[in-house]
């Protein structure tokens, strides 16, 4: 076994459940999410040396994961759902309010455009800056800063209940 | 909605994802996909690079448009011949404006079973190769365009006619305009009759002496012996009409004759010294009455001779009584430079159209060597179209391919340079072809084993799954 496979399998190994739960937040579901994965990590596989000579390796996989997402969604080659409220995939929080307002936002999320769920997942979930942001998806601070400020106030439009919640709350 | 409610959102559903499973063959699969991406880029690239003689033609506005009676037709900027590039066989071109001899891209290669592949400009900016067997010279020893340029001699090597078992050679015409070749018994050929009815052909020698000469006349086959004259002689300088056609110099290395066709009779007009030469096929000047002679400044004096000093000799012009070979006055032209230079004819203002042969990088000539010619593959090594002006200046008129090494003209065109050329995209693809060229060879069959290779590799796999499946 060559040194560049064992270094793949290695960050496989220990990036793999990070890369699912990004998968999961832009898919909305467990089968895509892990389809999202593995087609990622295979079109990585293909360029691994390349990668490894650039240092740290996440920010190319991090950038093939979210185009890879983009370009599902732009060619319609799998139509990318809502994510399903069956019962399996339900939290099992025991705070009423909280577990609605995670089924809220899901909803709501999958039914932004895509860019707008990839910025906000990476900047809410990932805490990534603006500019990571835009270094990620491709395009300039400023398509970023737009791109969040209208994911927000859709997200806002598309679950009202949400925000009247959030009110309660605080 | 604060950010950090929406943080703990996402983080709460973010931890009912289920950890994906990973093939075990993500790493095969991974690199095996990219090995297909960067082959089908490469098929892809070569498709292009390959079909792009068949896309050219077809693009609006491609290449230059078709001469006229009034328009320039031998175009002033001349570009490399493509890969696939259709022959004159395959298609012909119809009237010729010029043909290109010479090396790398316009040499050919024994892959494709012809190492000469000469470009032939057709009068409407068509381009055609004219496939040879071995490497050609194109205005000195082979493929010489009719005056009208609807015929091309050639020996027969040329793609279309077939080697014969003739110890004194035979001579192939093709016609442009049907592509059909024709082969001619009697001797390879020399020079076209001013029109274009006749065709000087020598027969074949090995020992570097003068065959005998005969004419042509290829409408017929009819072949009419010249009178014999003897000595040895150099290729590219060898003879020329007289404008009337009545009449033809004949050039040996040490004398100058004048054989009168309707008599047939033959008499030496002077001696000419190891430094002269006759100076083309257009060596007779429009009135009939003088001859121009080529007079080498340097590296005739039987010594050795590098290339550097090859490449700096003048070469100047001088004039003959053609009835006295007395020394005539005539046009002041400037001198030539280089190996060796060959006059193709004159201007209706006076100006004369000469070639001008470098040597090739390296050359170094021998007092020895039995096999040198000044006009032959091996030694020539560039080639320039000039015109030369009274005024002393010598513009080009045909910007060539560099690796050009032998240009032809014919000699009803010589009136008819700065014709146009094709259009700037298509010239940029045939100069970027030209460079690649010895690569984009190999890089073909590169190409075509690697897809041999993964088809096979491809039906191996698929048969394993199913036997795989199966058991």
């Amino acid at each position: 076994m060559d040194a560049d496979r064992q270094s793949f399998e290695a960050y496989v190994q220990a990036r793999g459940p990070g890369l699912s739960r990004h998968a999961y937040l832009l898919t909305g579901d467990h089968h895509l999410a892990e389809d999202l994965v593995q087609q990622t990590l295979l079109r990585v596989a293909g360029r691994w040396a390349r990668v490894v000579a650039g240092g740290d390796p996440d920010p190319y996989v991090r950038r093939a994961l979210y185009h890879q997402h983009v370009s599902w969604w732009r060619w319609r080659a799998r139509q990318v759902p809502e994510a399903p409220l069956d019962a399996a995939d339900r939290p099992v929080s025991d705070e009423a309010d909280e577990v609605a307002v995670a089924l809220a936002v899901r909803a709501a999320l999958g039914r932004l455009a895509p860019r707008q769920r990839a910025a906000i997942v990476l900047r809410y979930f990932g805490d990534l800056s603006e500019a990571q942001i835009a270094d990620t998806l491709g395009c300039r601070v400023g398509t970023v800063k737009s791109q969040l400020r209208d994911g927000l106030a859709r997200l806002k439009v598309l679950a009202p209940e949400l925000v009247e919640l959030l009110e309660v709350r605080s | 909605m604060s950010d950090q409610v929406l943080k703990e959102t996402l983080r709460r559903l973010a931890e009912e994802s289920r950890p994906a499973r990973i093939s075990p063959d993500t790493w095969q699969l991974g690199r095996r996909r990219r090995r297909r991406q960067v082959g089908a880029a490469l098929v892809a690239l070569v498709a292009v690079l390959a079909g792009m003689p068949l896309l050219l033609p077809a693009l609006p506005d491609a290449g230059p448009a078709p001469g006229t009676a009034n328009r320039p037709v031998v175009p002033s900027r001349v570009y490399p011949p493509m890969t696939g590039e259709a022959t004159v066989l395959e298609d012909p071109p119809g009237p010729a404006a010029l043909v290109v001899a010479g090396d790398q891209e316009l040499r050919g290669s024994d892959i494709w079973g012809w190492e000469g592949r000469s470009l032939v400009v057709g009068r409407d900016g068509s381009y055609r190769l004219a496939r040879t067997v071995g490497e050609t010279t194109a205005g000195t020893e082979d493929l010489l365009l009719s005056p009208d340029g609807r015929r091309l001699a050639a020996q027969p090597w040329l793609e279309g006619s077939r080697w014969p078992d003739d110890p004194i050679g035979q001579t192939a015409i093709l016609d442009l305009n049907t592509g059909q070749a024709r082969q001619y018994a009697g001797g390879l050929p020399v020079v076209w009759a001013p029109d274009g009815r006749r065709l000087l052909v020598m027969a074949q020698s090995i020992d570097g002496r003068l065959g005998r000469l005969s004419l042509l006349d290829p409408a017929t086959a009819a072949l009419h012996q010249l009178p014999q004259i003897t000595g040895t002689f150099r290729p590219g300088n060898l003879a020329a009409f007289s404008p009337d056609g009545s009449r033809l110099a004949v050039a040996t290395t040490h004398a100058l004759h004048i054989i009168d066709l309707a008599s047939g009779t033959t008499r030496t007009l002077g001696a000419l010294t190891w430094r002269d030469r006759l100076a083309g096929p257009g060596a007779w000047l429009p009135d009939g009455d003088r001859i121009a002679i080529w007079s080498i400044g340097d590296c005739e004096d039987g010594g050795s001779c590098d290339e550097g000093r090859l490449a700096r000799r003048s070469i100047h012009i001088s004039y003959w009584y053609a009835r006295t070979g007395a020394p005539a006055i005539g046009p002041t032209l400037p001198p030539a430079r280089g190996l060796a230079a060959r006059l193709l004819g004159w201007q209706r203002d006076g100006d004369a159209v000469v070639a001008e042969y470098q040597p090739e990088k390296g050359l170094a000539k021998r007092p020895d060597d039995q096999l040198w010619s000044e006009t032959g593959w091996t030694q020539v090594g560039a080639v320039t179209l000039r015109e030369f002006r009274p005024d002393g200046s010598r513009p080009e008129l045909v910007e060539l391919p560099s690796s050009a090494l032998f240009v032809d003209v014919p000699a009803d065109l010589l009136d008819s340079f700065g014709g146009p050329s094709p259009s700037w995209p298509e010239g940029a693809a045939r100069w970027l072809l030209a460079v690649w060229w010895p690569l984009g060879q190999f890089l073909v069959a590169l190409v075509g084993l690697t897809a041999l290779v993964a088809s096979r590799r491809m039906v191996a796999r698929r048969r394993q799954t199913r036997l795989r499946g199966r058991s």
